[in-house]
């Protein structure tokens, strides 16, 4: 008999592995022994190797027997996890942490901006957006990439378009921030945040702003949306910071006043506008 | 109810606590500084021993006659009990590298082996216990393990009657003196110095009960060599709070740096992350610091892997390590996160400062600075923009 707890790992069985990318890779699994813990868009788990350590991960989608991980390849464990194999076994402790309250999108256009592996807490969201009645009016999506290989979900992308939502397709914009010479782009070059704008001429209901992305895309994100006149208490973001416990008990995830594994991952931007504008913070 | 008992008093007190079976852990003289050890004789308690400490300095001074208790602190006391520097807290067996089957919590990180009384907490770190106790333990999500498991313990808080140069509890309102009533402490002792001016000739004490597990010790000892406390024993109890209040040169405006250390300023860090070599001392011997490290070692056979906490610093380029690049990169960024947290964001999280004005980090940087100058400079400086704390007023 295991452990149990908040701070226990439990072992996970890796069903598929796809890679997004050439360093992104999104695991399936589920548990070994026990049912598969509930989860809500956004939140996030500590996935680890044994003997490597952990990091913490969103859930960026997930069946009625497992959740999938998209993960990049940066440190030891996330090297390790992204050379995972199908019956390979993983830790996992989660699901942690605040999520996207997606309540406010009835009645509204729920707009979601993504940089980069940023799209990946907001998959889950987006799909529940646009495959539940949950009353939105409208759906737009903005994605952000560095280049055009390194788009993550490109084909769920080009899928999402596909749906109506409130009498109309999604709309699905993507920029990048710069094209190879060789590259056969057709789309806009430049941030993600250019394509706000355009997103919102002429919707009839007022947004709701679901955001994710590095630091400076999501302060970026907020000027903009501050500039035009969507106001802070319609805007979430979800931020993303150093972590070990997840529990509130380690201090690495703080955010000035804020510990994201308890009062986050998912913030409302008007607790986070001024800190995303300080270097280092 | 206050008692006066003389010193072998103390020692009726330990001798009490061992034959239930408690371990006794009190301050003890090594290798010149006061640290906690167990003891089984109030014999092993520093006799005369004060403190002299400045930025960057800290020696321990003779002369005191026969006091036990006008050192100030120690570089670490208590925490190390309560929240150890580095314990196995995990251990996973598994049948092959990557197969883990079993999760079993290690006995470190279970109970002590024998319940702890903490004998001669200063004020100071009694406070410090009750804001860990904040951090640990009022989490949302469920208590921390490891220190939930130790807490359990019995504490004799004993009032500081002579504060280092570097002490300012005063000014955040965790000392010089533990207070008259709550139960955050057991049982409190003052030390009366002998009046006659013999250096000869030990102190009393007076002990009253903060808790019923301290009024119950009180009275199981009913009979000993205890007199309720006379009005001029009281008298000295109180010109000693008086003199150790007044004795206090260093201090910081507690309410007014909450606001200030989280507002902007042009250069507001840059002067002391000059001096600041991040070498995160004053996180070590802070008694509220708490932050964590989990790191995973395997053993040879790669069968178990057994999972150490140890305690981390904001000032480590790795703590806030995120993707492939530290958030906080410069000296500047960990000096600010560091004081901010003590000062302001730590009322954010917790509801109550994050410092308890022992003055530890002073006397322990190795480059001598002096957070209560710092303040005093971020004070003068802030440009009053608040940044980091969302929230000043009330609270999140």
């Amino acid at each position: 008999m295991s452990a149990s707890g908040p701070d226990c790992p439990v072992p996970y069985r890796v069903l598929s592995t796809a890679p997004e990318q050439h360093d992104v890779v999104t695991l399936e699994v589920s548990p070994l022994l026990g049912e598969l813990p509930a989860f809500e868009p956004a939140q996030f788990s500590m996935i680890g190797v044994a003997g490597i350590g952990e990091v913490p991960i969103s859930i960026s989608s997930a069946t009625e027997s497992s959740h999938r991980y998209t993960l990049r390849r940066a440190g030891a464990v996330t090297t390790v996890l992204c050379a995972a194999r199908p019956g390979d076994v993983i830790t996992v402790r989660g699901p942690f942490g605040r999520p996207w309250d997606l309540r406010r999108v009835r009645g509204a256009h729920a707009l979601f901006v993504a940089g980069g592996i940023g799209v990946a807490p907001l998959r889950a969201a987006v799909e529940a957006v646009t495959t539940q009645e949950r009353g939105a009016v409208g759906v737009s999506v903005l994605a952000g990439f560095r280049e055009p290989d390194e788009q993550v979900f490109g084909s769920w992308l080009d899928q999402l378009a596909e749906r109506v939502v409130g009498g109309s397709n999604v709309t699905v914009r993507r920029t990048v921030d710069r094209v190879d010479a060789a590259g056969d782009w057709g789309g806009p070059v430049g941030p993600v945040t250019h394509l706000i704008g355009p997103a919102l001429e002429g919707r009839t209901a007022d947004p709701v702003v679901y955001v994710c992305g590095p630091d400076p895309m999501m302060a970026a994100t907020l000027r903009t949306l501050d500039d035009l006149g969507v106001p802070a208490s319609s805007i979430q973001l979800t931020l993303e910071r150093n972590m070990h416990c997840a529990n509130g008990w380690c201090g690495h995830c703080q955010l000035g006043p804020l510990l994201v594994c308890r009062d986050g991952p998912v913030v409302d931007a008007a607790q986070v506008a001024r800190l995303l504008d300080v270097a280092e913070l | 109810m206050n008692l006066t008992i003389g010193f072998r008093g103390l020692q009726t007190l330990v001798d009490a606590f061992r034959d239930e079976g408690l371990c006794v852990h009190a301050p003890v003289e090594r290798d010149g500084a006061v640290v906690v050890r167990p003891i089984e004789s109030i014999d092993e308690l520093p006799v005369g021993v004060g403190t002299d400490h400045g930025p960057g300095r800290g020696r321990l001074t003779r002369g005191g006659g026969r006091s036990r208790f006008d050192w100030a602190v120690g570089p670490q006391m208590w925490k190390p009990l309560l929240h150890p520097a580095e314990i196995s807290t995990m251990e996973f067996s598994q049948d092959e590298r990557t197969s883990p089957v079993t999760v079993r919590r290690t006995t470190a990180a279970g109970p002590l082996q024998q319940r702890a009384v903490l004998f001669g907490v200063r004020p100071c770190d009694l406070a410090a216990i009750g804001i860990l106790d904040r951090v640990l333990l009022h989490t949302p999500a469920s208590p921390e393990p490891v220190y939930l498991a130790r807490r359990d313990v019995v504490v004799v808080v004993v009032d500081c009657n002579t504060p280092a140069a570097t002490c300012f509890c005063a000014s955040m309102g965790t000392g010089p003196h533990a207070p008259d009533d709550g139960a955050a402490y057991d049982l409190r002792l003052t030390e009366l110095p002998p009046t006659t001016g013999d250096e000869s000739t030990d102190p009393d004490y007076v002990i009253r009960a903060g808790s019923a597990t301290g009024r119950e010790i009180l009275r199981r000892l009913d009979g000993w060599d205890a007199r309720p406390a006379s009005p001029s024993d009281l008298d000295r109890v109180a010109d000693a709070r008086a003199g150790a209040t007044a004795s206090m040169t260093r201090s910081v405006d507690a309410a007014a740096i909450r606001g200030a250390a989280a507002a902007g300023g042009t250069g507001l860090w840059s002067d002391v992350a000059e001096r600041c070599v991040a070498c995160g001392n004053c996180t070590a011997v802070c008694p509220t610091c708490f932050c964590t490290s989990i790191d995973d070692v395997g053993d040879l056979s790669g069968n178990v892997v057994t999972r150490h906490r140890r305690w981390a610093s904001c000032f480590e380029l790795e703590y806030s390590r995120l993707g492939s690049a530290p958030v906080r990169s410069s000296h500047a960024a960990r000096y600010r996160q560091w004081f901010t947290h003590k000062f302001s964001t730590w009322h954010d999280q917790f509801g109550t400062s994050g410092c308890v004005g022992c003055g530890r980090c002073i006397s322990w940087c190795p480059v001598g600075i002096d957070v209560t100058a710092e303040a005093e400079q971020v004070l003068a400086h802030h440009d009053g923009a608040v940044i980091a704390g969302a929230v000043i007023d009330g609270g999140p």
